[in-house]
Order: C-alpha cells, then sequence, then structure tokens
C-alpha cells in the first residue's frame, strides 16, 4: 500500500481524530461527569416544584427557595445539552477508536462492525504526519517513540539522530504491508520506517538494536494497546461476563469441606498485562475440552514444576469464571485443593478417610466442582504413609460427572506412580504440557515488564528482557524457565526500585547476575581482563611445557568469556591423554587456581570409583533409594567452575553415555527428571590411554602432532574411547612425556614450591644448581613423568630439613643451602 | 483538516454506524442482564431443592415416619428453591424488559437528539429570561 492510498483509506477517521486532539480522552470524560452531576443535581432542585408541599415548606424555611427551584429546572435545561454533546462527540470518537474491536473480543458480540482496514492509531500517524519526511513524523508520534524506547534506544538519543540525520523518507518513497490479514497496525508503520530508511536502521544497529528488538517492542507496544482498550471497553461481553452473576449457587450446593481445604481459582482475577502465550492457550483448550466430556471427566496435567502448569490452571479458572467455556463447564467453580493441611489435619488413617469421604461427598453433592489437586504422585505417597491408599479413596468418584478432578504432576513421578496404574490412567485424559518457545518467552516477560512499569514506573526496554531471558537460562541453574526468568525481572525491578533507579538496562541484568551467581559476565575489565589476556603465561607458572594443552584451555576460557562458545554446551571440554606424571591433573589445578582463583575450584571424580554396576546410580542419583548422585550434588553447589575426570576410561559404559550427553548438550536430568545445567562448567577428562603409544613415540623421536590421529585410532581400536565420544570433545591433547630439560625446570619448579612454604617459618632455601642436579639422578624416570621427581624433592630435601629442624640445627631467619654433602 | 468537514461527517455517523454501534452496545446489557440473573440456569432448575438440600431415610423397611419426614422436608426444600429462583426469574426477566424497552426509548432519542439538543438550550434559557 502507497503512502498516498494510505491517507486515502484513514480519511474516514479523520474527523474522530481531529476531535480526540483537540478534546482527549481523559478530559472528555472528566467533563462528561461533571456536567451529568450538575445537570441531576440542578434537574432534582427544578423537580421540586412538581411537589408542592415540598416546595412551600421550603418557602416556609427561607424565602427565595422557589426562585431557586426555578433557576434549577433552568440550568438543567442548560445543562443537559453539553452533556448530550459530550455524550455524542465521546461515542462518534469511540466508534472509530474501537472500529472491528468486536471482532478481537473472546465473546462474539451481535450486530458486528465492519473490519477496518487500518488502526485508528494509523489514522492517528496519518493525520499529523509531515509527507516530506515519514521516519520523522513516526519517531515524533507517541507510539512510534514507545516503540523505539522499548527496543532500546532512550529518547535524547531519538532527538539527537532527528538533529543529525541527513537524508530524509518522503511519503513518495513509502509503502507499507500489512504483516497478517488484520488492519494495517502502528506495528506495520514500524517495520516499513526501519526497512526503508536505511540510516535508521543504521544509528539503531549501531546503538544495538537490531531487528529483531525493534519488532519484539512493535509487538510488545501493540498488545498493550490491546489491553489497554480491551480495558477501557467496559460495555464488551469480555468485561461484562466476568461480573458474576446471582443464583448461580442456588441450584448448587455447597462443599464447605473443600473450602476449609481450598482456595478458589474461579474467584482471581488475572494480571492486568496476562496477555496469555499461545503454548498457554493450546494447553487451556486441551484441558477444556477433556473437563467437557459427559462421563470420566478428568485431567492429569503433566509438565515440569515452575512450569507452564499454574498458567495453564489460572487462565482456566478466568474463561471458566468469565463464561466463555462450553456449556458443560458454564457456572463451574475451580478449587486448588491444599491436600497436606488435610492429612496434617487429620494426622492418621481413620479420621483422614472420614473426612476426606466426607468432602468429596459433600463435592459431589454441590455438583460444581472442579478438583485441582497438586502434585497429584505426592498426594498418593504422603496417603500411603499414614496407612490409606488415595488412588482407592478417589477412585469410585472418577467415573460420573459429578465431581471433576485436575491432577498436576511433574513427568518423572507420574511415569514411575501414575502410568503403572492403567485402571487409574484410563480414567483421566493426560495432557503433555507444551514448553513455550522463546516467542512465549518473550511475550511472558513483556507482560510482566508491563505490569511492572504500570506500577513502579520503572522502563524496561526489550533488549533488557532479552538478556534476563539469556542469563537467567543459561546462569540460573535452578528452577525452570520461564519462572527463573520472571523472578530474575521481579528482582531487578526490586532493586532498581530501591536505588529510586528509572530503566533497567542490560548493565544492571549483567551486575547482578554476576553478584547473584557468582559468574563473571558482561564486559571484561580490570584483573580478569588481565587475567583472560595472559592466562597461557600464568598457566605456564606452574605448568611446564605442554604448550597444546595450555593453549586450547586458555582459547577456551577466552571463547566462554567473550560470549563466542555455544551457549549451550559446556564452557569447555578437553580429554587430557598421556602417560601418568605428565602434568594433566596440574593443568587442571593450574586453571582453577589462574582463573577462578583457588586451586579447590575442581570438582574431582575419580572414576576409577565408579567401575560397578550401579556406577550411573552413584553419579545421578538413585530414585529407589532415593540418594542424591554424587554428581549431581557437586554440580548444583557449584555451577561454575572445572569438573575434573580422573581416569576417565575406567568408568562404565552407561558412564560414558551420560557423558556423551553431557559434553554435546551441556545439560543432563538427574533420578527425579529435573535438569543439571553444565554450561557454566570447563570439563576435563584425564585418562592414560595411549601412553605407552605416546612414550614409544616420542622415545623415537617421532613428531606426537604428526602421530596424533594413529594415537587416536588406535585408542578407538582398543575399545577404551568410541568414535562420537571423543568426537564430542572440543579437544582431544596428547601430554607429551617430560624431557630433561622440562623435567629439570619442574623440579626446580616444585623446590621454589617447598621454599616458599617453608619461609612461613622463617627458614629460607637456596635452589642450587648443585642440588637440582642431584634431584634429577633419583627423580628421574620418563615412564613416570614428574611423579619420581615430586617424590624425590619430598624423601630427600624435605626430609633432610626436617630432620635438622627437630636436631635444632636450623634457627629461624637462617638461609639453608643444601650441597651433595649434605645429601647423601 | 477543516473543522466544518466534523459537522457532516458526524451527522452521517449519528445515522448509520451510531445506529449498529448501539444495537451491539444494547444487545450486550440485554445478554449481561439474562446472565447476571441466571435466568436460564434457574429456569431449568427451577424444581430442584435449594442449594441441593435433601434428605434422605437412614432406616430400610417400611417406616412411614421417616417416610413422611423425607417427602416433607424434600418438598419444603424444593418449594423454597422454586419460589425464591421464581423471585429472581421475575426480576430478571422484567430487568431484561426494561432493558429492552429502554433501549428503544434510547434509539427514538437518539435519531431526535440532534433537534432535542437546541430544544432543550433554548427552553432553559427561557426559563432564565421568565
Amino acid at each position: 500500500m502507497t503512502y498516498w492510498e494510505l491517507t486515502q483509506t484513514v480519511k474516514s477517521f479523520y474527523p474522530a481524530i481531529a476531535l480526540d486532539n483537540t478534546f482527549p480522552r481523559a478530559l472528555r470524560e472528566r467533563t462528561f461527569t461533571l456536567l451529568w452531576i450538575l445537570s441531576l443535581l440542578s434537574g432534582v432542585t427544578g423537580s421540586l416544584s412538581l411537589l408542592p408541599a415540598v416546595e412551600d415548606f421550603l418557602t416556609s424555611l427561607f424565602i427565595q427557595a422557589p426562585l431557586i427551584i426555578h433557576l434549577g429546572a433552568g440550568v438543567c435545561f442548560l445543562l443537559l445539552p453539553f452533556a448530550t454533546l459530550v455524550f455524542m462527540l465521546n461515542s462518534f470518537i469511540n466508534s472509530f477508536y474501537f472500529r472491528g474491536f468486536d471482532h478481537v473480543q473472546v465473546l462474539a458480540e451481535r450486530s458486528p462492525s465492519d473490519k477496518p482496514r487500518v488502526s485508528f492509531e494509523v489514522a492517528a500517524f496519518c493525520f499529523g504526519a509531515d509527507t516530506r519526511d515519514i521516519t520523522g513524523a513516526f519517531l515524533r508520534f507517541s507510539y512510534g517513540q514507545l516503540m523505539l524506547v522499548r527496543a532500546g534506544l532512550e529518547a535524547i538519543e531519538l532527538q539527537q539522530f532527528l538533529a543529525h540525520r541527513t537524508t530524509q523518507l518522503s511519503s513518495e518513497q513509502f509503502t507499507v504491508t500489512p504483516a497478517s490479514s488484520d488492519a494495517l497496525r502502528v506495528f506495520d508503520l514500524a517495520m516499513a520506517v526501519f526497512h526503508q530508511d536505511k540510516e535508521l536502521a543504521d544509528f539503531l544497529f549501531k546503538r544495538g538494536v537490531q531487528e529483531k528488538n525493534l519488532l519484539e517492542a512493535a509487538q510488545w507496544v501493540s498488545r498493550d494497546m490491546l489491553a489497554y482498550k480491551k480495558h477501557v471497553r467496559w460495555w464488551s461481553r469480555d468485561n461484562l461476563g466476568r461480573i458474576e452473576g446471582i443464583g448461580t449457587d442456588w441450584s448448587y450446593g455447597t462443599a464447605f469441606r473443600l473450602k476449609r481445604y481450598a482456595h478458589e481459582l474461579t474467584a482471581d482475577r488475572l494480571a492486568p498485562f496476562s496477555s496469555k502465550p499461545s503454548y498457554i492457550k493450546n494447553d487451556e483448550g486441551r484441558l477444556e475440552a477433556s473437563l467437557s466430556k459427559a462421563r470420566e471427566a478428568n485431567a492429569i496435567l503433566v509438565g515440569e514444576d515452575g512450569g507452564s502448569k499454574m498458567e495453564v490452571l489460572r487462565a482456566f479458572g478466568a474463561r471458566v469464571q468469565d463464561g466463555s467455556v462450553f456449556p458443560a463447564l458454564v457456572h463451574k467453580k475451580v478449587y486448588l485443593f491444599n491436600a497436606s493441611r488435610l492429612i496434617s489435619d487429620a494426622g492418621e488413617k481413620t479420621k483422614f478417610e472420614h473426612e476426606f469421604i466426607k468432602l468429596l461427598d459433600e463435592v459431589a453433592a454441590a455438583g460444581n466442582c472442579i478438583m485441582v489437586i497438586e502434585d497429584f504422585p505426592a498426594f498418593i505417597e504422603s496417603v500411603s504413609h499414614i496407612g490409606s491408599s488415595a488412588v482407592g479413596l478417589v477412585s469410585p468418584y472418577l467415573d460420573g460427572s459429578a465431581i471433576q478432578f485436575i491432577c498436576l504432576s511433574s513427568p518423572t513421578p507420574f511415569h514411575q506412580v501414575i502410568e503403572p496404574d492403567g485402571i487409574l490412567l484410563a480414567k483421566f485424559d493426560t495432557i503433555i504440557l507444551e514448553a513455550g518457545e522463546s516467542a512465549d518467552l518473550t511475550q511472558t516477560l513483556q507482560d510482566a515488564a508491563s505490569g511492572i512499569e504500570a506500577q513502579q514506573g520503572i522502563s524496561i526496554p526489550q533488549p533488557t528482557l532479552t538478556l534476563i531471558g539469556e542469563s537467567a537460562d543459561r546462569y540460573i541453574t535452578e528452577g525452570m524457565m520461564p519462572d527463573k526468568a520472571i523472578d530474575l525481572l521481579y528482582e531487578l525491578a526490586a532493586k532498581a526500585g530501591q536505588e529510586k533507579k528509572k530503566r533497567i538496562g542490560r548493565g544492571d541484568v549483567l551486575e547482578f547476575v554476576k553478584a547473584k551467581t557468582g559468574i563473571p559476565t558482561g564486559i571484561v575489565t580490570g584483573v580478569e581482563k588481565e587475567k583472560l589476556v595472559n592466562l597461557e603465561t600464568l598457566l605456564h607458572q606452574r605448568v611446564i611445557g605442554q604448550d597444546e594443552a595450555v593453549n586450547a584451555i586458555a582459547g577456551a576460557m577466552r571463547r566462554s568469556r567473550a560470549g563466542v562458545g555455544s551457549p549451550n554446551r559446556p564452557m569447555g571440554s578437553f580429554l587430557f591423554m598421556g602417560p601418568t606424571g605428565v602434568g594433566k591433573t596440574e593443568t587442571t589445578k593450574a586453571l582453577a587456581q589462574a582463573f577462578f582463583g583457588d586451586e579447590n575450584h575442581i570438582l574431582r571424580l575419580d572414576m576409577s570409583e565408579y567401575t560397578s554396576a550401579d556406577a550411573l546410580s552413584k553419579l545421578i542419583g538413585s530414585f529407589t533409594s532415593n540418594a542424591p548422585g554424587v554428581l549431581t550434588s557437586m554440580l548444583r553447589e557449584r555451577p561454575y567452575g572445572v569438573l575434573l575426570l580422573d581416569e576417565f576410561e575406567k568408568t562404565t559404559k552407561e558412564v560414558l553415555d551420560l557423558f556423551l550427553q553431557i559434553l554435546d548438550e551441556g545439560i543432563f536430568s538427574d533420578m527425579h527428571g529435573k535438569r543439571v545445567n553444565v554450561r557454566n562448567t570447563i570439563i576435563i577428562a584425564t585418562s592414560n590411554a595411549g601412553s605407552d603409544i605416546i612414550y614409544e613415540a616420542v622415545k623415537n623421536g617421532e613428531n606426537l602432532g604428526a602421530k596424533k590421529s594413529q594415537i587416536i585410532d588406535a585408542v578407538i581400536s582398543q575399545g577404551i574411547f568410541r568414535p562420537e565420544l571423543l568426537n564430542r570433545f572440543d579437544g582431544v591433547i596428547l601430554f607429551q612425556p617430560i624431557d630433561e630439560k622440562n623435567l629439570r625446570a619442574i623440579a626446580r619448579l616444585m623446590l621454589e614450591r617447598f621454599r616458599s612454604r617453608i619461609k612461613t617459618r622463617g627458614i629460607d632455601l637456596e635452589v642450587t644448581d648443585d642440588l637440582v642436579n642431584y634431584l634429577m639422578k633419583f627423580g628421574s624416570d620418563p615412564k613416570f613423568g614428574a611423579r619420581p621427581m615430586n617424590r624425590a624433592v619430598q624423601d630427600v630435601v624435605e626430609q633432610k630439613i626436617a630432620d635438622k629442624i627437630i636436631k635444632g640445627q636450623i634457627q629461624p631467619g637462617e638461609k639453608i643451602v643444601l650441597t651433595a654433602t649434605d645429601l647423601f | 483538516m477543516s473543522y466544518f468537514l466534523i459537522i457532516p461527517s458526524y451527522v452521517y455517523w449519528h445515522y448509520t454506524e451510531a445506529l449498529r454501534d448501539i444495537a451491539r452496545v444494547w444487545t450486550n446489557f440485554l445478554w449481561f442482564l439474562y446472565n447476571f440473573f441466571s435466568v436460564s440456569l434457574l429456569t431449568r432448575t427451577l424444581f430442584a431443592p435449594w442449594q441441593r438440600i435433601s434428605e434422605k431415610r437412614t432406616r430400610t423397611g417400611l417406616h412411614m415416619e421417616d417416610i413422611a419426614e423425607v417427602v416433607v422436608t424434600n418438598t419444603i426444600m424444593r418449594a423454597v428453591g422454586a419460589l425464591l429462583r421464581f423471585i429472581l426469574i421475575v426480576v430478571g426477566v422484567l430487568s431484561v424488559l426494561i432493558a429492552f424497552w429502554a433501549g428503544l426509548l434510547f434509539y427514538v432519542l437518539w435519531i431526535l437528539l440532534p433537534a432535542l439538543i437546541p430544544v432543550s438550550f433554548f427552553y432553559g434559557l427561557s426559563i432564565f429570561v421568565s
């Protein structure tokens, strides 16, 4: 549609828009109310002339009463036309403002209006637009401004752009097409301006606002606009239908006991900006269909805790309440039953059974109750603990239609407790809840943000919301999406409220997430930047040689921290292969110390301890014994750090399969089906596999790099690791056997470390070449790498000095020089 | 845009689209009143016991006083229910009828409004002058 065609389409709106601009809605409504009150008062005064007795009585009180009554009638007849005029003008404007709006209502209305080709807001834009400068007009238009501010721009930046731009988009160049078959909306205008004004698009890109941000912000503004219009149009069937009728209870009984132990969901009001993402609508529709059946109209909602179960229920409750459901569900009431309170009140089997059966009988007699049992498997289990059977008690009521049940369950308990009971399951419709897509998350967060904006006056632009969603998903390990993202949003809003901030930016989110989780996010600065840039040097302070491993780890850390690595995998994953004592574990410790500040930041598992049949249960927990898993507990306590898997090849095939998934997705499920996040962890597996071949190759002077694929092939052919597992690692690093030069450096390093240790006791040690040469004689065994050297330092140097301390031959503050004769 | 153009647009709207808008709002109110007084539900359950309160026989066998007690109690409950429901149905139907006639009256007033406004204004002035 060209701009000219657009202006022809919107012309019919102009009179209403002109009036709306001159006499805005709020002022109109106030004036109308005032005029009507004055007309009514003067009318009442004037009408007293119709009651002579009252008039005579008033005249007896004060002499001017007849004149006041007479004037009252005159004022009423003078004011009434003005009040009526305001009413007529308001109706005229509303007619255009809400044109076509009856088509988007849930409850259909009679005498529908014609569907307009454009919305009132687009017409309002065209009405005031300067045709030589469409972009300028859009950026000055209230909804246009709001869209760009919500897309992440600040008002001052918009002004700067308008002042300094070099080109203008004229109406001749401008075309716009509606995104859907609906009327053309401001959303379409925003996208058309963005696509056709390159200077604006470039300006936005430089400020980090991409097309996706603008699109989401525009959808958000459009949805809020719709919510506002729905709210204002109080005479719609949707709004009138929410007023609870009288007499609906007269034909049903009262479930007194249930009311004591339950909360009525149909009495709740939905939050003002709940627009219901599509997946909630779908699930709610399936629930409605299940409960509308003539018999066995019960449903089980299966979904993760903290997922959409309660949202679906609330949305369903609201629809039952406003009556926009199938006839079978009209006048029903949805009660969320607090089973644990009943169990604890009753305390023992007989009392519980008596009370529960009475409750169910009352509910059945009432005839209009839908009973929601939260966590149905846990209810069954709790009841069994007091020696009763929940299924046995509930079963007789499941066949008919007197009581309807909605049971909630998480997936794992559902599969373990409910699914095996075929007879019970047949009486329910199982509804596996859909997971929300990222668009749904955006919509949910936008709704919550609109509520916060309205309550606290804090602005939260779209890029901030996107970052909140990403950060919650990536860094917050406890809970489910979208719950944890919404929680994060509310926590940020509370913090911004305390600090009297008016806007929550991306920086605020990163800072808050860093403080909350300990995981560094955001721009790399200061000490962290220094560490990352010089990570190889820092690692080499502890690791001699092994350049391939050091470079690989340092690179992985930098990729992860810069945010260019895959967010859906661990931060890095490496398999260190090589003979014993060549620095595989030491490299890992060096990384933990250099980057995480503490070598104890390592989560270490000796995989040779996980070789039995129950190895997997030990790691992820066992449902039957309810014992938690070592790996899951470790990762939940410390989701950010290094996971070291020593002697990786020694564990079972099942455990290796688990790591196949972990390395690929950075996530796995524990015994209860709860997800464990490994995406903020570096996984390092060490293995001695192939060490003989490595040793031989180096001994024969061959280049290890050239032989790498041959060595890996040999490991695969020996059946130690499967190729798909090796491929999942970011890198398989071969550790070189330690040559004499490196071993000498290691000896020096070990002695220096020992020196710094005894320095704390006031004793110094001079590390001489003589001492190092002596150690090389005892601590040099190429097959065992640096281990013999460590032992040599312990057995020779440490022992000698310990003896000297005991004998009193060393005084505090003394510097010791160990010569060859001392050591014999 | 010239504000003089508003008047013909308004007059056109007043006698075309506005009539359809009024019909929509009017039917919404009629629908609301009908549902608010639960006319349909109460009619369907006119003779049902009041709040489903009913007596059941506790003893088996032919015990006339038990039977009489149950019959009397249940009849009273049904009678009370029917009476209260009937009253509410009458109130509901009356409300709908009033709203229906008020709507018709509003239509007539709406059509005459452009003429009634000056009449009212000048009548008010004449009261002051007199």
